[in-house]
């Protein structure tokens, strides 16, 4: 996709008044569309099946950010979620991960960051935003379990080396060329390594190579 | 031979001294029985007064924690997003303002906000109410780690059984008062928290390696943060120890009886 449509869903009004500004100076955002909390959020999706990501806060009323994450997750699965919080909590990021949220972001992250996760993330489904990296880094320094090796052994070379290319943010237009496949092909290489693992996001994948030991950047 | 015969003296002397000996002995069983009951009553409204004085001290703490949870909410839902539409505004202002003015606002801001977690944070750890524990007091020690040039590490079990929230919220507060005084007053470079469960035991240790918490320090109850983590073992019906580790630091040991 060439712009990428977001919805921003946030119940203070203020906060989405600001980032919805900052938003609109970012080159590659589309269409912008506002929900004051999960229910409105998936009645916006409902009628407006062109939104591409959300940005999502965590603690809101009516429907909070966990709920709301979940239901999309399971009703539209092509929409990318981006939760964006304040809350720099650990123990958040490692629940909404296992749902299978697509990436973290706080709410203080450099603009920088937020418009490259942006387009990242609506391209390839993953990008070392400040918090994932964090709680990459963490896990890298925890032994791996027998049994993720063992998995590791159920991947193709290809796929393995696909894993890596994701894990060091090379999109999937770059892995097609460097590679000299499709994007169609990596992207079914993509869905492969997911249903062999049994993950349910982009993220997951990079955290589980990161667990196995598959990848170590630090 | 008129009169009473001697026999007669003697018997009635016999059941006389009898009498006098059984009235004597009703008489001490009577002050021995009355005493032991008086005990019995006594103890019995010490334990009522003490099972009265633990309730009001449980609600007294329970309605500080309501309290403090709400403030901390207030200040990291509510006011940090305040703050955090200041600095996205900043943010979007891009090159309309001069670099430097709006690089020196975005800090102040930033350290404003940094400010509010870390007070909300102490006050009460979203985490805590969400997670539990153990969540709870890992998220501690990254924190304060990040704080300061201690080493703060958790080991110890990854989850809790049969622990309620209330004792969790005790629990907590007497490791982040170990915690604390350690990283504050024990010049440790290293703190260890651990949490252990088994056969319907909780341990609960803090341990650093610092200069260790000086005897006269440890006997006066005045010392707050000290008299804090007497209470809350008292509530808990924990136990609660000092020790002194070799070569240096201090040990705070508490173990507490789980059902299950």
């Amino acid at each position: 996709m060439d712009k990428v449509n977001i919805c921003l869903v946030d119940d203070h009004r203020l906060f989405r008044k600001a980032m919805s500004r900052l938003l609109s100076t970012f080159p590659r955002v589309g269409t912008l569309t506002e929900a004051e909390n999960g229910k409105q959020c998936l009645d916006l999706l409902s009628r407006a099946p062109d939104i591409h990501l959300l940005l999502l806060d965590i603690e809101m009323p009516v429907m909070n950010g966990i709920d709301t994450a979940e239901l999309v997750l399971k009703k539209f699965p092509d929409v990318k979620i981006i939760i964006l919080t304040m809350h720099d909590s650990e123990s958040y990021m490692e629940y909404l991960l296992d749902l299978g949220v697509h990436s973290f972001l706080f709410k203080s992250a450099d603009p920088h960051e937020l418009e490259n996760a942006i387009s990242a993330i609506a391209d390839n489904g993953f990008f070392h935003t400040a918090p994932v990296q964090a709680m990459l880094k963490k896990i890298t320094s925890n032994r791996p379990k027998r049994e993720t090796l063992l998995q590791q052994h159920a991947l193709t070379e290809r796929e393995r080396e696909i894993l890596m290319l994701i894990c060091n943010d090379v999109p999937v237009k770059e892995i097609a060329e460097r590679l000299s496949i499709s994007e169609k092909t990596v992207h079914s290489h993509k869905s492969a390594i997911r249903t062999k693992l049994n993950l349910k996001s982009t993220i997951a994948m990079v955290r589980w190579a990161y667990q196995t030991g598959l990848v170590s950047g630090f | 031979m008129d009169g009473v015969s001697s026999t007669e003296i003697a018997l009635m002397f016999a059941v006389g001294t009898g009498a006098i000996l059984l009235l004597v002995t009703a008489i001490v069983l009577f002050v021995v029985f009355y005493q032991k009951k008086m005990l019995q009553e006594q103890i019995h409204r010490q334990e009522l007064e003490t099972a009265y004085q633990r309730k009001m001290l449980l609600a007294t703490l329970e309605s500080q924690e309501n309290e403090r949870s709400r403030i901390s909410k207030e200040l990291h839902d509510g006011v940090g997003v305040m703050i955090q539409s200041v600095l996205t505004n900043v943010q979007a202002l891009g090159d309309r303002v001069e670099a430097d003015v709006r690089h020196d606002i975005t800090e102040a801001v930033t350290h404003t906000h940094q400010t509010l977690r870390e007070i909300s944070f102490d006050l009460m750890p979203a985490s805590l109410e969400r997670f539990g524990l153990i969540h709870a007091l890992k998220e501690l020690c990254t924190r304060l780690g990040k704080r300061g040039s201690v080493r703060l590490v958790y080991t110890g079990d990854d989850s809790l059984s049969d622990v309620s929230g209330e004792q969790q919220v005790l629990l907590y507060r007497i490791a982040q008062e170990a915690v604390n005084n350690a990283w504050r007053h024990s010049q440790a470079t290293e703190i260890t928290v651990e949490v252990s469960q088994s056969q319907g035991q909780l341990t609960l240790r803090v341990s650093d390696n610092g200069r260790g918490i000086p005897p006269e320090v440890q006997k006066q109850s005045s010392g707050l943060g000290l008299f804090n983590l007497r209470t809350r073992a008292e509530v808990l019906g924990a136990t609660l120890e000092f020790t002194h580790l070799q070569p240096s630091g201090t040990g705070v040991h508490v173990q507490l009886a789980t059902h299950g």
